[in-house]
């Protein structure tokens, strides 16, 4: 009897079968996400036996990678109670971390250490004030998240291309025009200076031409004047 | 001997002549050539008792999943569009398979009610040689040409069922006595469900008593075994564990710590070899069970529910305090 302060007791709670019937929908959730923005990816869950259950939402352990940030998740409900022969659509949205790198990947339910996103039957978090170890079924679903680079902006890239065009197109009809206004002014100054020109050579024509005829007189009557002279030496 | 040849002349003529009248003056002769006498003709024809069955829609899916059933509220009008006389929905149909993965879904799975039945999967079972519904589809008339009836269908994907499509067809005739509809009817209903994959749990305890045990003492090989069921699905589980710290019943600030529970999916080894690498983790809102490496077959509908048993091992840390401790076991199936 002094040996019973060293004994524990862990009662017996139930030894009655758990009939409840938690189902959940296979496969994992499979997340792609860019990096700094989210993703939400639905999956169900249902009762398929004849008594109502109520369930808790117990958020899933990732694995770490080191010098980057883990996924957020969040789960929609987080609990509630599922009706006989009914279901309910889980919503899991994950949050990618902008500053991550892209390709990488994490998971839960996969590798030793990590888990699933669970919905437990009623509350295990808190620890009835019974004895003996209480045992809560729960379903689990595996969770697959990957970083992705943010996609090419098609839209960009064909405003870029446009823009280059038209700078280029523009700059094209530019320096046509200007060699044309260019040649057009060029081809005015060409015809007055041509103008010029003409205009020159005929004034010195002209002057010749009085010249030629200022000196005609005066050759004639040098000329006469010689003759002249020549008649009277004759005489 | 001319006078002779003569006369049979003479009658001859005279005999053709008398022939040519009679006919002209018969009575059909007479009709036929004096246009503005009225006309007469004669003309009957015998129609039989005629029923024609065709349906509305002429394909469904449903989707559904194992263990599960739908309500029987799809609806299916069968009409007699043209026939003349009431008679009853006679239905019947095939299983519904895949010939894929060789399975299928028996053809008594889909009921058929005359009523809906929004909440319930209720009514009778369709079966491969044509049944009498009793639903009535009415007389048509010249002034009403098209009558019909509704009927409901609903089904039950049984436990075990592969994930995929399953395909059959079920009939209508509209009948009466010995009548049956005459073709062209369209009267036969494509009906494809689609099974996707699933796993359920079901746990053989709720709890698990380790009894009396002294501090600084373990299990040893007395393990406590749970049987995990998946009774019903059609997937293979992970089977994941994770639980609370021990907390003293009388004061909730004395507790020690998860790890002492150890878990195995064998009850031949002994506690120190699962401790601490088979050492429960500690479970909380913010962080699920990891997985144990533990498998729970893919039911089939041969073996519908399959299971999986997780043994239970339990160290008392050296100095713990008197009393009765609990802790919080989850075993959790995750679904591949």
């Amino acid at each position: 009897m002094r040996h019973i302060p060293f004994y524990f007791l862990f009662l017996l709670f139930f030894t009655s079968i758990a009939s409840a019937q938690l189902g959940e929908q296979g496969g994992p959730l499979v997340f792609n996400i860019t990096l700094g923005r989210s993703e939400t990816l639905n999956y169900t869950i249902l009762n398929a036996g004849s008594s109502p259950i109520n369930f808790t939402v117990e958020l899933p352990i990732l694995n770490t990678i080191p010098n980057n940030e883990t996924p957020v998740i969040k789960v929609y409900p987080m609990n509630g109670t599922l009706a006989p022969h009914s279901q309910q659509v889980m919503h899991v949205t994950v949050f990618m971390p902008a500053k991550d790198k892209p390709g990488l990947t994490w998971s839960g339910g996969y590798a030793k250490g990590t888990s699933g996103i669970a919905v437990v039957e009623g509350s295990p978090s808190i620890v009835s004030s019974g004895m003996g170890a209480a045992v809560y079924a729960a379903i689990i679903k595996g969770i697959i998240i990957s970083s992705a680079k943010p996609p090419i902006n098609i839209l960009l890239i064909v405003g870029i291309v446009l823009l280059a065009a038209v700078i280029v197109a523009g700059g094209a009809v530019y320096y046509y025009y200007r060699r044309r206004v260019v040649a057009k002014v060029k081809k005015k100054l060409r015809a007055k200076e041509l103008a010029k020109l003409k205009a020159r050579a005929r004034g010195k024509a002209r002057k010749v031409v009085k010249k030629k005829a200022r000196a005609k007189p005066k050759a004639k009557a040098k000329a006469r004047k010689t003759r002249a002279r020549s008649r009277r030496r004759a005489r | 001997m001319r006078t002779k040849s003569l006369n049979w002349f003479i009658t001859a003529i005279v005999a053709a002549l008398a022939f040519s009248a009679l006919l002209l003056l018969s009575p059909s002769n007479v009709s036929a050539t004096s246009s503005n006498s009225p006309q007469t003709v004669a003309a009957n024809v015998n129609v039989p008792d005629t029923l024609y069955t065709d349906i509305s829609p002429n394909s469904i899916t449903w989707t559904n999943y194992p263990t599960c059933q739908n309500d029987t509220n799809t609806l299916i009008t069968v009409n007699d569009e043209n026939g003349n006389i009431p008679g009853n929905i006679f239905i019947w149909g095939t299983a519904l398979s895949n010939t894929l993965n060789g399975n299928s879904i028996a053809i008594g799975n889909v009921l058929w009610n005359p009523t809906s039945s929004n909440t319930a999967y209720i009514g009778n079972a369709v079966t491969t040689s044509p049944v009498n519904t009793l639903i009535v589809v009415a007389a048509p008339t010249i002034s009403t040409p098209t009558t019909n009836s509704p009927i409901y269908l609903g089904v039950n994907v049984p436990a075990g069922t592969p994930n995929a499509l399953y395909t059959g067809f079920i009939y209508f005739d509209i009948e009466n006595g010995s009548i049956y509809s005459l073709q062209p009817s369209t009267n036969t209903l494509s009906v494809t469900v689609n099974v996707p994959s699933i796993c359920y749990i079901s746990l053989s305890a709720n709890s698990i008593n380790f009894g009396t045990m002294p501090s600084g003492t373990n299990t040893l090989t007395n393990w406590n075994g749970i049987l995990d069921y998946d009774p019903g699905g059609n997937a293979q589980a992970t089977i994941a564990v994770a639980g609370t710290n021990w907390i003293y019943s009388s004061n909730t600030a004395i507790s020690f710590y998860v790890a002492n529970t150890v878990y195995s999916g064998t009850n031949t080894i002994s506690y120190s070899q699962a401790f601490p690498s088979n050492s429960l983790p500690l479970s909380s809102p913010s962080s699920a069970p990891p997985s144990t490496g533990l498998t729970i077959p893919q039911p089939t509908q041969a073996t519908p529910t399959t299971r999986t048993e997780v043994y239970f091992g339990l160290g008392v840390p050296g100095g713990t305090k008197v009393g009765a401790y609990t802790q919080n076991i989850i075993i959790g199936n995750m679904c591949d």
